[in-house]
């Protein structure tokens, strides 16, 4: 088996608030390898883009390891981190605020190059203009000349200037009518062959992520409560919080009914951790054990839950489980 | 059939930008029946949000509605003045906007914008306001309303909020409700609970809701007739079962196609996606000829005649009338 582009151990991250402490990432594990694109799924305030700001060193982690091919990211210098960064870039979610409003795309687009020195003609930048489905003119336009999705294959066009191996995007899609969505997927799925790119698809579009996706990780509460390739995570949800999400998204098709599960009330604070399922005040099912610490069960095929109703899975595999530690 | 309750005539809305003036609404028409969940849909740009806010009188400076009228009750709303407008607004027509936060008082407690709603609208006597506003937030699913009346809006959830507005809705209990992407920014675990709640208090009171939306499977869950809009002109028009199982406008054709649905993985096909372009509104005919793949030479010259393919599903596309000559 390859071994893994990125390696991320037990990451931990925790704001300090006044008195109390906010547990934004709690104990996240997980690998990526060359070539696959991971979707971080969940809703606002569950860690998604604070695992992503931690990985590309963002932010200060409070505990944990993050390895890119073996260097651990989070024990090297800033400087030695800004090296790297060739090989791990992010498109962000706003292309408004992401580009710099007086830079042509000619210039946003070179800076990336110039900064690695592997600048040296603009031919490059007509190349990775073309690449983007816009053409050569629009290099010596600025953003406010510019229409939102135009703007977002720019930041997606930045991101793949350096050649990275790792690209990081948080919620490309989200500002884009669903029409232009479709071209957007398609064109990352384009590159992602071209380039043998890996990538991190953090998002709260599930639907998006169905059809980009390998692989799926579902957080909640700073943990991942759920993992497994694309098509078993969302034809086989197996935790409580997994079935939730997807039966809350309504269906574009007014012959399909569904039964829904209804989450009481809303995403408690990170504030006080309690042992146990962190879905647990929420859980319309929930049972006295999952106030204990709950093990990740493993379905096999990489499909793990942290679920005590796993148990019923017919692939439910308890050899295997692995115990969580309370945090 | 009964009488509609709100019916949109012919309405044209202009707005001025420089010296130039651009019609973001040209002959739009439709009605909303008593009791029932309507649903307009379209993307950025189409002007659904412009329809909601011209039945408000809601306008921005700039706009002006220069055709048409917006009969309510047998009243032209377009007509009124705006005092006359003012008794409409909140106790006949109640309106909920996207960005729940954004539409309370930042100022004032929860609870204290229900009761002033109440007393604007009910006139119920003060020693009552407190116990019915606190009532209505019960109702509108907030536990521990006591203690949340108190909060002030920043101190709210979105979801929190909106349930406020909904319940500030109630407590005018208007005949239309208008609920302008009641959702977005909100989880969809939140939007789920909200939908819930918009719907069980539309059918409770008995009112009618145009509901505004660019997601179409929040149409197809929620409304029983939609009309799909484009650059500020209806392109289609029917029941939602018919809108999804024969949809007629090549818009609305591709707008179907370009869906990824969360329960089946599809192949990624752009070819049936609608084409990169931007909104054309300066064209005198279909303003979806730009990117329409059937386009012909009449698009660019006029808008097409209605066509009626059954009852209550309307047409507006030059192709399906060359077809059925």
């Amino acid at each position: 088996m390859t071994e893994p582009l990125l390696r991320v151990c037990d990451l931990h991250k925790h704001y300090r608030e006044g008195r109390s402490t906010i547990h934004a990432v709690n104990g996240v594990t997980f690998d990526v390898y060359p070539g696959e694109a991971v979707g971080l799924v969940g809703e606002s305030g569950c860690g998604k883009s604070t695992t992503a700001r931690c990985i590309l060193r963002l932010e200060e982690v409070t505990r944990g390891t993050i390895e890119l091919e073996g260097t651990d990211l989070t024990a090297i210098p800033r400087n030695r981190v800004r090296a790297r960064r060739k090989d791990f870039q992010m498109v962000f979610q706003d292309p408004n605020e992401s580009l710099n409003p007086r830079f042509s795309v000619r210039r946003t687009l070179r800076e990336p190059l110039q900064l690695h020195g592997l600048y040296s003609s603009d031919s490059q930048l007509d190349e990775a203009i073309l690449r983007v489905n816009l053409e050569e003119e629009h290099l010596d336009r600025l953003p406010h000349q510019l229409s939102g999705g135009q703007k977002q294959r720019v930041g997606v066009a930045r991101a793949m200037m350096t050649t990275p191996k790792l690209v990081i995007l948080d919620e490309p899609t989200s500002s884009l009518d669903m029409s232009l969505r479709i071209h957007v997927i398609v064109l990352l799925k384009k590159l992602q062959r071209e380039f043998n790119l890996a990538y991190i698809f953090i998002s709260h579009d599930l639907s998006t992520v169905r059809h980009l996706c390998d692989r799926v990780m579902v957080m909640y509460l700073g943990q991942i409560v759920e993992q497994g390739r694309t098509e078993d995570v969302f034809d086989d949800p197996t935790h409580v919080y997994t079935q939730a999400l997807l039966s809350a998204i309504p269906i574009p098709d007014p012959t399909v009914k569904r039964s829904r599960i209804l989450l009481s009330g809303e995403t408690p604070n990170a504030r006080t951790l309690v042992p146990g399922c962190p879905l647990q005040d929420r859980c319309p099912f929930v049972l006295e054990e999952c106030r204990k610490p709950v093990p990740d069960y493993d379905l096999g095929n990489g499909h793990r839950v942290a679920c005590r109703l796993a148990r019923e899975h017919p692939h439910f595999r308890p050899e295997s489980a692995r115990s969580i530690s309370p945090d | 059939m009964p009488e509609p309750l709100l019916q949109i005539r012919s309405l044209r809305m202009d707005i001025r930008d420089h010296e130039r003036s651009r019609s973001v609404l040209l002959d739009v028409n439709f009605d909303v029946r008593p009791n029932e969940v309507m649903g307009l849909v379209g993307e950025s740009g189409s002007g659904k949000t412009m329809t909601a806010l011209a039945i408000m009188r809601l306008l921005p400076p700039a706009a002006t509605a220069s055709e048409g009228k917006i009969l309510f009750g047998g009243r032209d709303l377009l007509a009124l003045s705006e005092s006359e407008m003012r008794q409409v607004r909140g106790s006949e027509i109640a309106m909920i906007f996207q960005n729940p936060r954004a539409s309370l008082n930042p100022l004032m407690r929860a609870g204290d914008q229900v009761a002033r709603a109440l007393q604007l609208h009910q006139d119920l006597p003060r020693s009552q306001l407190r116990r019915r506003s606190i009532e209505l937030l019960q109702h509108v699913g907030i536990s521990d309303a006591e203690a949340r009346a108190k909060a002030y809006p920043h101190q709210l959830s979105g979801g929190m909020a909106q349930r406020v507005l909904i319940a500030i809705m109630l407590a005018c209990q208007p005949a239309l409700l208008i609920a302008d992407e009641p959702t977005t920014g909100l989880d969809v675990t939140i939007q789920a609970q909200i939908f819930e709640l918009i719907k069980e208090v539309q059918s409770e009171a008995g009112a009618s809701l145009l509901l505004i939306t660019h997601d179409l499977g929040v149409v197809s869950e929620v409304c029983q007739r939609v009309a799909v809009m484009y650059a500020g002109q209806i392109m289609e028009q029917a029941g939602v079962l018919d809108l999804f199982q024969r949809p007629s406008h090549p818009y609305t054709e591709r707008l179907l196609g370009s869906i990824l649905r969360v329960d089946e993985a599809k192949a990624l096909d752009t070819s049936r996606a609608i084409a990169f372009a931007s909104i054309d509104y300066d064209n005198a005919g279909c303003r979806f000829a730009n990117r329409c793949p059937y386009v012909l030479d009449a698009c660019w010259l006029r808008r097409p005649e209605p066509r009626w393919l059954s009852e209550g599903h309307v047409v507006f596309c030059h192709l399906r009338n060359q077809e059925a000559a």
